[in-house]
């Protein structure tokens, strides 16, 4: 079936074939446009750095989402892992009154549970389908372990230590930390993905598990690092949270894996895809992000505005499949 | 027109790269057997698409049964009553024979519910029709590669329009008995009327059951007539556009003393049983047998892809544990699937990246890609086993299946592999890129590495090979050189 796809071809489809391949960008682009005729001061950096603070969280884990995807992977469980992270993130920042410690402690339970992942699918010896199903059990275990921290209350960050609040609302050179954590770990994955041996055996074992395993590559093992990211970015993703609004609960970081997906997929990465990338990704979560922005201006209900962001994702989920790669 | 079933008429077909049909014109008769040479690459499989309705044409007319047809996708071939059985099979293996073969046309009988005793006793006739009598209830996955064949035949009869049956190298994996058969059962199609195109390497089966032949190049038709009115040489002449007076290049013995890999009593419950063989320096040993006799499976073992009961390998003499394709990689052996799509490349990838696939190592710096490197990598392999494409990012799903082979070969060559295991290398390969691939195995042994031969096809693993292996019912029952190395004797210890 893959030759057919790849060989299906004509001199009108190589047209329409560029069209989808950069089907975000466009999209972008129309919203930027819309932004800067519907609203004032559009490019001030007042507003950018707005829109870009908003983003952030969702930019990381929709990063991290998208070695996943490009793995042949799905991760329902990254919002419950914000979750725990959060919860046992701010736990430890009041009780040591160490900022460096909480932070340190988020990220290695969400490594933990991103390898936790990974194992469960090197076992099963899944693939897409199965890392639904293993991810949802995480999902419950991960929620019900914030759950049982937090014994179901909201911890609220010491107000003493204000190094870890600067985290959430403090500049580092006049550029919110916020902005600059997102644009770090979008720029170590994105390297990683595109120029490194590692990114490319992402690519390939997404494409071709078998292939890549006769060849000699351990492909669980690329399983099992693309869930690690994963993980890791949801333990970041839990510090950046907390520092911004101070408080850490159960339920911190549900809903959240939605949006990360929708980012990766409206940015036109595909499961398994050759052409993935994470700036890709942040065309998508730039989309999201605007759409936001200019549908809360336009004073539209959550509601609509779900439902436009839900059309959206399908329809990029079908032109990426038309897409060839 | 009463005597055409099927008339092209100046059909051309252009793909980005490549015009993969130039103005053809052919035509094909009611109740003849009609045969498409040519190699890999001249277009065979590309006019089937398009008499499918899989692809478009883009210029020309074909005309089916006396009126002009536009086929514009599988029904409507359907429809006019043509038929296609691909070399994939089309089965849900989990479903019944009867299922599969009124898959979406199952019978409706009171309430519109499926009237099943009707489905299983009509397929139960198709499939005698044919002369293979079998439980239609039973499930595909259960069947042989021979008989999920038959069940394709009975899928295209059981539309009662059914004028033309396209089959796309349906012998590749049948015994020769099951190919006879398969022969009967083309034949009794002629009786009824039913023409069929049949698309094969195989010019030995095409002298036998064929009445009328095809012959592509290039995308253009180069001949087209009665078989007798061709030589076998004639034939391949006109297909490669070059006479070839060997098929099988020569080679002087390269067989050194030192032993590179021995194998003592390889045991897979129900699978293989005792296999003990050694493979020295410089050699070409063959495997030979009949279709499932375990000889893939031995392979397999080796390299650590199924697992095995008991056994042990050596490797230059000493004892070797092999869990997966990567430790196998590691003491250098390397093992080339039958499955060359789906187990040797990553399709959707450039051929740059399938050529460095197993061995990445070589073209880092620093832990990084250095894409000179790469580049310098992928030009050598290339231009080493001509592999024939426009650029190394095209993608190794828009090539041939002889170039496919190649990239498969290019990658192991890049490894330090110096014990290659071939499964059916030349399957579904036209005889130009055949006759490469020779070329290829022949040089691996005289630089000094060690090659496995796994091939179903005769003249291939005997003249090939310096020694022959003859494996049946998994495990090895003869082990013949020299005089002794001959067709006959194979067949005797095969069967």
């Amino acid at each position: 079936m893959a030759e057919e796809k790849v060989m299906k071809d004509g001199a009108l489809n190589k047209y329409i074939q560029f069209f989808l391949e950069n089907l975000n960008w466009v999209l972008l682009i129309l919203l930027v446009l819309f932004g800067v005729l519907f609203t004032d001061n559009f490019f001030s950096w007042n507003n950018i750095s707005n829109v870009l603070k908003q983003v952030s969280i969702n930019g990381v884990l929709a990063a991290g989402f998208t070695i996943v995807i490009l793995a042949d992977g799905f991760d329902l469980s990254i919002g419950s892992i914000i979750s725990i992270c959060a919860v046992v993130a701010v736990g430890t920042l009041n009780a040591t009154q160490n900022t460096l410690l909480a932070v340190l402690v988020s990220i290695l339970i969400g490594l933990a549970f991103g390898i936790f992942n990974g194992l469960l699918i090197k076992i099963i010896k899944g693939n897409n389908s199965d890392s639904f199903l293993t991810t949802l059990g995480t999902m419950l275990v991960a929620s019900s372990c914030a759950y049982t921290y937090s014994e179901g209350f909201n911890i609220y960050c010491d107000s003493t230590v204000k190094a870890y609040r600067v985290i959430g609302k403090g500049t580092i050179l006049g550029i919110p930390v916020l902005i600059v954590i997102m644009f770090s770990v979008m720029l170590i994955l994105e390297f990683i993905l595109q120029k490194t041996a590692l990114g490319r055996k992402i690519k390939l074992s997404g494409s071709n598990r078998v292939a890549v395993y006769m060849s000699g590559i351990n492909a669980h093992n690329i399983k099992i690092f693309s869930f690690a990211v994963t993980g890791l970015c949801a333990g970041i993703a839990a510090v950046m949270l907390t520092a911004r609004t101070g408080v850490a609960s159960p339920s911190t970081g549900y809903g959240y894996e939605v949006d990360a997906a929708t980012a990766a997929i409206i940015g036109g990465n595909r499961e398994g895809g050759m052409r993935g990338s994470i700036v890709k990704t942040l065309t998508g979560v730039l989309i999201l992000g605007l759409l936001t922005n200019i549908m809360n201006i336009m004073n539209i209900s959550t509601v609509v505005q779900t439902i436009f962001k839900g059309t959206i994702l399908l329809l990029t989920l079908y032109t990426n499949r038309l897409k060839r790669l | 027109m009463g005597e055409f079933i099927l008339d092209v008429k100046n059909v051309s077909k252009i793909f980005p790269a490549v015009k993969a049909l130039d103005n053809v014109s052919l035509r094909v008769r009611k109740g003849e057997i009609h045969a498409f040479v040519g190699e890999n690459g001249a277009g065979k499989s590309t006019l089937m698409k398009i008499l499918n309705g899989n692809y478009k044409k883009d210029e020309g007319s074909i005309y089916f049964d006396g009126k002009e047809a536009d086929i514009k996708n599988p029904e409507d071939a359907r429809n006019l009553g043509i038929s296609i059985i691909f070399q994939e099979l089309n089965l849900v293996p989990h479903l019944s024979i009867a299922e599969n073969i009124y898959m979406g046309r199952l019978f409706r009988g009171k309430f519109s519910l499926i009237d099943w005793e009707k489905v299983y006793k009509r397929a139960d006739e198709l499939m005698e029709q044919i002369g293979y009598r079998m439980d239609s209830r039973t499930k595909v996955e259960s069947l042989s590669v021979a008989q999920k064949q038959m069940v394709e035949i009975a899928k295209a009869l059981s539309y009662p329009n059914t004028k033309l049956i396209l089959m796309d190298e349906p012998s590749a994996t049948l015994t020769t008995k099951e190919c006879k058969k398969l022969f009967d059962v083309i034949r009794s199609l002629k009786e009824r009327g039913v023409s069929v195109i049949y698309i094969s390497h195989k010019l030995e089966e095409i002298d036998e059951l064929c009445e009328w032949v095809t012959i592509l190049r290039d995308g253009k038709i180069i001949d087209s007539g009665p078989i007798s009115s061709f030589t076998r040489d004639q034939m391949i002449a006109k297909m490669i556009g070059r006479e070839i007076t060997n098929k099988f290049p020569k080679r002087n013995s390269t067989v050194r003393e030192k032993e590179v890999l021995s194998v003592k009593g390889l045991n897979r419950a129900g699978v293989i049983s005792d296999v003990s063989f050694s493979l020295r320096e410089g050699e070409v040993l063959g495997f030979a047998g009949l279709v499932g006799a375990g000889r893939t499976e031995i392979a397999r073992a080796i390299c650590g892809v199924d697992y095995t009961d008991s056994g042990e390998i050596f490797v230059g003499g000493e004892r070797v544990k092999i869990n997966n394709p990567k430790d196998a990689l590691k003491v250098g052996i390397a093992y080339l699937s039958e499955d060359r799509k789906q187990e040797g490349l990553v399709l959707k990838a450039p051929i740059k990246w399938n050529i460095s696939m197993a061995n990445m190592e070589n073209a880092l710096s620093m832990g990084m890609i250095n894409e000179k490197k790469d580049r310098q990598i992928s030009d050598k392999m290339i231009q080493a086993m001509l592999i024939k494409t426009a650029s190394m990012e095209e993608y190794a799903g828009n090539l041939s299946g002889g170039n496919q082979q190649k990239i498969v070969i290019g990658k192991w060559l890049n490894t330090n592999a110096k014990i290659f295991i071939f499964d059916e290398p030349t399957r579904g390969i036209d005889v130009g890129a055949k006759y490469e691939i020779y070329l290829l195995i022949n040089r691996l042994v005289e630089e000094g590495r060690s090659v496995i031969l796994i091939s179903s096809e005769m003249p291939e693993v005997l003249e090939m090979s310096d020694r022959v292996l003859v494996i049946n019912k998994g495990t090895i029952v003869a082990d013949l050189s020299g005089e002794k190395k001959n067709a006959q004797t194979v067949m005797e210890y095969a069967i």
